[in-house]
């Protein structure tokens, strides 16, 4: 399962010639001349030229970069070399190279305008806390593209965050045989039964909320306090109520025991996976890949269920999503496990996953830890459990969450490495990469995309104002990223599309461009798990949908 | 550049070992790598990573420890400092540096998390503080000239020489001037006091004092509340200045102002100094102007006197600067006129710069003509430009980067922005322009909060040249470079930065001086006997 490394030099493998790449170290004069009036040419053409033409200019930068270097003192610095290397750097970026067509274009002039406008704006969404920013957000017009924009796959989210929380408060809740108790600590846990439950520790006698609500002259409160259990998104000052990382995250772990209840109750189970493959469609999302617990799902009677059970009601029921949806790709389930599980679980849960694999190749895609990364155990802690798939010669992919944290230097910190060394197919998060050069440069060596959630960090309190997310720089240099939400329903957020105004409009500054979102868009697919046919399937789908949008976009842009 | 006593720079020569730039490659789910072409860069390659990893295939699964370790040290050493050797007595004071880091970071309030005028009670109880307070730090590189004395002094000292006028705005400012007579009413106030008089007549004269200081100053004990955005907090820091100014620009003031200023500096162990100063006139009591060669020479003759008394310091040399708000021709005139000045003064005066908020003021390449003219003219004058400091990525302002390195600049202030900026990253980092990280002036004029995402964390872990700098001291609360020492050290850097990276650190600062060689053996030379007696003492 390790990558062969073969001696093969990227230049034969593209075709193009060598000796230019090589040139960069000897360039004369001369060759620069020509190459920069070939630049300039490029510029006229106004970029209609292929990206491996492209590469010329490149040459020509990179020479001048050496002459700078060489013959030291340059006098006045020449407007067009000037020119060439501000290109140079744009081209550098998430999409820097990425050709766009006339219509294209077209829509890249109007999102540069819409950007101009909203980073003039004294409020400038993404420095703020995205709970304060979620209504100007929604009133941007940048914001309304990018929802009509097709977006690819959304790498990662988790699977009982991915719907929205009021559909669980006024679907699932309502559905007989709910139960409900308050805990100690102001929070509440739900139950499906046919009979009254067993009781809790620390949680109050259960209550039949069909009987609740018919005893409470105001549901509506009733009901607005259950959100308030499932959700981290609060209309108070986010800094108020959650004044720490520790705070938060604790937060973070009650709302998931509060709707643990109502999620692992099989039909709920069923219907909250639907829900969520809806949104994500909805907010065109054409294919998903899951972080899954697998946990045990169970029925009335309080009988359960097995892992294999539930990783086969996902297929089952995105079967019938896409049966239902033929423009919606599918979805791929990662297995996960707490980071805070000892080492025998771990070893158990490794061999549970290789067994799903080989029993579940379609839905099945990998193996990857949870949790909090600061207070769990670092992948090195497990790393017998990991090596098992290798050591027996059985193919489990990783997408292992790595560098969520901003302890830099502590044994948390080398989980970035550490992924990398255990193969990892794609970095979860990623957020210290950019102070980990080496694993920096081996993550772009190897292709090894980062999952790059913008919302989440801030909500989780890693960074504040989104333009000093790290990933920022990962972005300037075009480092392979995607975009994801990660608990998208935690942070009142919903699909992809509130991540990607932040990574387009915060991240990536005014700099990014249409080519920047097509090349994320196009990265979320070429990442996946998914075989390299079926990424070219995908793809296909997914070029269908990017020419109306663009076609439409355009369209509509023409009108005054 | 290089010199004998100061070492060898790093960052330059392992790089040319590095091979051609590989492609990118993704793993395919079936094992075997595919070419990406279009994400081709050229980076430094990382070939030798890439072997490595290559080597660990082998069947038993678990990766090498050796080799993890191999690579551990491998990112180790890319870092700021990471290929200083360090001596068994300096391993020892890293070892308890390290543990005292480990105790910082665990506490409840991680000081560079937290704003610094919060933060700087917790900073000054901090032993690592205590540490870099007297460890020699090298030179301070990135000062401004009405900044480098604390408020304390002025207020104290300065207001209670005779004939100190005070006047308050209309905009709720004050405006100092000493004069034999009552000065004239101004458009902007109306009415000046003697400050001896307004002292007798108010009955609290600590409270009124520190409302002085107020003015001088932007530290105040709830930021957050007292600053919401870049506009208010830019407002007041441009007050602030001018209202110094009558302070400062009183010639027998500016004559104790620089003595005062050096000796902050020499206390806090630092040994240079580059000014950055507009080199403003100077008026006498009775209305007399002095040039601004008067001021020169002051300054000339103060380090003089200082560094005669003061044998452990090595001097002090002045950037000429004017703000990047004026007009091209005479932003021309003032370049003329430093050309002049370096001439004349070729040992004080080192270069130009433009300052003032970038976000709101004129782009480098809005100057070019000016810029351009000492090479026109067939003279050198080095520039050190403040470029970056913006988190407006992507605006005309936001090109000053790359121009600053177009125009030869020989440092970059701030560079705040240049980790967004692979091309012109990569040119600093080839070139040697080392970048002037001044972490709490990001902090304070809100670039960032959390220090720990300071870009200059990424520069950092790549070893890209820098020094620490702390750009207005005064206005931030702060002496010396120690508390932006350790914000750079416990903040920036993390766990990972240790003993080696402060030695660079320090050195650094006299490497990317703007000395002459000999003199920068010099300094380094005078640095290692104070460092040498530094680790004797706390090893």
């Amino acid at each position: 399962m390790r990558p062969k490394f073969t001696n093969q030099s990227p230049e034969r493998a593209l075709s193009r010639p060598i000796t230019e790449e090589k040139a960069g170290l000897r360039c004369k004069t001369a060759e620069v001349e020509k190459s920069l009036g070939q630049f300039n040419i490029h510029l006229q053409r106004k970029l209609k030229t292929m990206a491996v033409q492209l590469q010329r200019p490149l040459v020509a930068a990179a020479c001048l970069l050496v002459m700078h270097y060489l013959t030291g003192v340059l006098s006045v610095p020449d407007p067009r070399q000037r020119e060439a290397l501000i290109q140079q750097e744009a081209s550098m970026q998430t999409g820097g190279q990425v050709v766009l067509s006339d219509a294209e274009q077209r829509v890249d002039a109007l999102l540069f305008n819409m950007k101009q406008r909203e980073v003039l704006r004294a409020d400038f969404p993404p420095a703020m806390h995205f709970f304060k920013a979620r209504d100007l957000i929604r009133s941007s017009p940048i914001f309304s593209l990018l929802q009509k924009m097709p977006k690819g796959g959304a790498l990662h989210v988790h699977d009982f965050s991915m719907a929205d929380p009021l559909w669980l408060v006024k679907n699932a809740t309502y559905r007989p045989h709910c139960y409900m108790c308050f805990t100690d600590s102001h929070s509440v846990r739900f139950i499906f039964s046919s009979q009254l439950p067993k009781p809790l520790p620390r949680c109050s006698p259960w209550n039949l909320l069909e009987n609740l609500r018919a005893k409470t002259s105001n549901t509506t409160d009733l009901d607005d306090s259950i959100l308030r259990n499932l959700t981290l998104f609060t209309d108070q000052d986010p800094e108020g109520v959650y004044p720490s990382q520790d705070v938060v995250w604790n937060v973070f772990e009650q709302c998931f025991y509060a709707l643990w209840g109502l999620v692992t109750y099989a039909p709920v189970f069923r219907d909250y996976y639907y829900q969520g493959l809806t949104e994500f469609y909805l907010d065109n999302v054409m294919y998903l890949e899951l972080r899954a617990l697998l946990p045990q799902i169970y029925e009335l009677d309080g009988s359960t269920h097995d892992s294999a059970w539930t990783l086969k009601t996902y297929q089952d029921v995105t079967r019938r999503f896409t049966d239902d949806h033929p423009d919606f790709y599918g979805a791929r389930i990662i297995y996960t496990i707490s980071r805070s599980v000892n080492v025998s679980t771990m070893t158990g849960a490794v061999e549970t996953a290789m067994k799903l694999q080989k029993d579940f190749p379609d839905i099945m895609a990998g193996f990857d830890l949870v949790g909090r990364e600061d207070t769990g155990r670092p992948l090195w802690f497990y790393r017998e459990a990991l090596s098992l798939p290798a050591e027996r010669g059985v193919m489990l992919p990783f997408y292992f969450h790595a560098g969520e944290t901003d302890l830099e230097g502590t044994e948390v910190d080398q989980n970035l490495l550490d992924a990398l060394l255990f193969n990892t197919s794609r970095i979860g998060h990623g957020f210290a990469l950019p102070r980990h050069p080496v694993a920096k440069d081996i993550s772009r060596k190897r292709g090894v995309a980062v999952e790059v959630c913008p919302i989440s960090n801030q909500v989780l309190m890693l960074v504040n104002d989104l333009r000093n997310h790290p990933a920022a720089a990962l972005m300037a240099e075009g480092h392979p990223v995607v975009i994801s939400s990660d608990d998208p329903a935690m942070f009142g957020a919903s699909g992809l599309s509130y991540d990607f105004y932040e990574a387009f409009v915060g991240l990536g500054g005014l700099s990014s461009h249409l080519g920047s979102l097509k090349q994320l868009a196009t990265n979320s697919i070429r990442y996946s798990s998914l075989a390299p046919n079926q990424q070219e399937k995908a793809l296909a789908l997914w070029q269908r949908k990017w020419d109306k949008f663009i076609s439409e976009t355009a369209f509509e842009a023409r009108r005054p | 550049m290089w010199t004998e006593a100061c070492g060898k720079p790093r960052g330059v020569f392992w790089e040319t070992a590095e091979t051609q730039d590989l492609g990118s490659s993704r793993l395919l789910d079936d094992g075997t790598l595919q070419w990406h072409p279009e994400m081709i860069s050229i980076f430094p390659a990382v070939a030798p990573y890439v072997l490595l990893l290559g080597l660990m295939g082998s069947a038993d699964g678990m990766p090498d420890p050796a080799q993890r370790d191999l690579l551990m040290r491998q990112e180790a050493s890319r870092q700021t400092g990471g290929r200083v050797a360090l001596t068994a007595a300096e391993q020892k004071l890293g070892a308890s540096l390290h543990r005292q880091k480990e105790r910082e970071m665990s506490a409840a309030q991680f000081p560079p998390a937290i704003h610094f005028f919060k933060a700087k009670p917790l900073i000054q109880k901090s032993s690592i503080f205590k540490l870099l307070q007297k460890m020699p730090k090298g030179a301070a590189l990135h000062i401004h000239g009405s900044t480098l004395v604390g408020v304390d002094w002025l207020v104290r000292n300065v207001t209670y020489r005779p004939h100190c006028y005070i006047c308050f705005t209309w905009d709720n400012s004050v405006r100092f001037l000493f004069s034999d007579r009552r000065p004239f009413p101004r458009w902007d106030c109306f009415y000046w006091q003697l400050l001896e008089t307004l002292r007798a007549k108010i009955g609290d004269p600590t409270g009124f004092d520190s409302s002085l200081m107020q003015h001088l100053t932007l530290f105040t004990e709830d930021p957050d509340n007292e600053y919401p955005n870049q506009d208010v907090v830019w407002e007041k820091f441009e007050k602030a200045f001018i209202a110094a100014a009558g302070l400062i620009t009183h010639a027998p003031v500016l004559r104790d102002y620089f003595y005062k200023g050096l000796e902050e500096l020499h206390q806090d162990n630092i040994m240079y100094l580059e000014l950055r100063s507009g080199i403003s006139k100077t008026y006498e009591l009775d209305g007399t102007v002095h040039d601004k060669v008067w001021t020169l020479k002051t300054f000339q003759q103060v380090t003089k006197k200082f560094v005669d008394d003061h044998s452990d310091f090595l001097g002090a040399r002045i950037i000429i600067s004017v703000h990047r708000a004026l007009s091209v021709s005479e932003v021309k005139g003032a370049i003329k006129e430093a050309i002049q000045l370096q001439n004349d003064f070729p040992d004080i005066v080192a270069g130009f710069d433009l300052v003032g908020r970038e976000d709101s003021g004129r782009s480098l390449w809005y100057f070019r003509e000016a810029l351009s003219m000492p090479a026109d003219l067939g003279v050198t004058l080095p520039y050190f430009f403040h470029a970056g400091e913006t988190d407006d990525e992507g605006t005309d302002v936001d090109q000053n980067i790359l121009d600053a390195l177009l125009f030869n600049t020989t440092r970059i202030g701030h560079g705040y922005a240049l980790a967004h900026h692979p091309l012109a990253k990569e040119l600093s980092r080839r070139r040697n322009v080392a970048v002037e990280l001044c972490p709490i002036s990001n902090q304070v004029l809100k670039l960032v909060s959390d220090l720990r995402n300071h870009p200059a964390a990424v520069l950092m872990s790549e070893g890209h040249p820098m020094v620490i700098s702390s750009d207005d001291p005064s206005l931030f609360g702060t002496t010396g470079l120690s508390y932006d020492f350790y914000q750079a050290f416990v903040g920036i850097g993390g766990l990972k930065a240790n003993l080696g990276t402060l030695k660079e650190l320090a050195l650094n600062s006299i490497r990317y001086s703007s000395l002459p060689a000999h003199l920068k053996d010099r300094g380094c030379v005078m640095w290692q006997k104070r460092w040498d007696t530094f680790i004797a003492d706390h090893s």
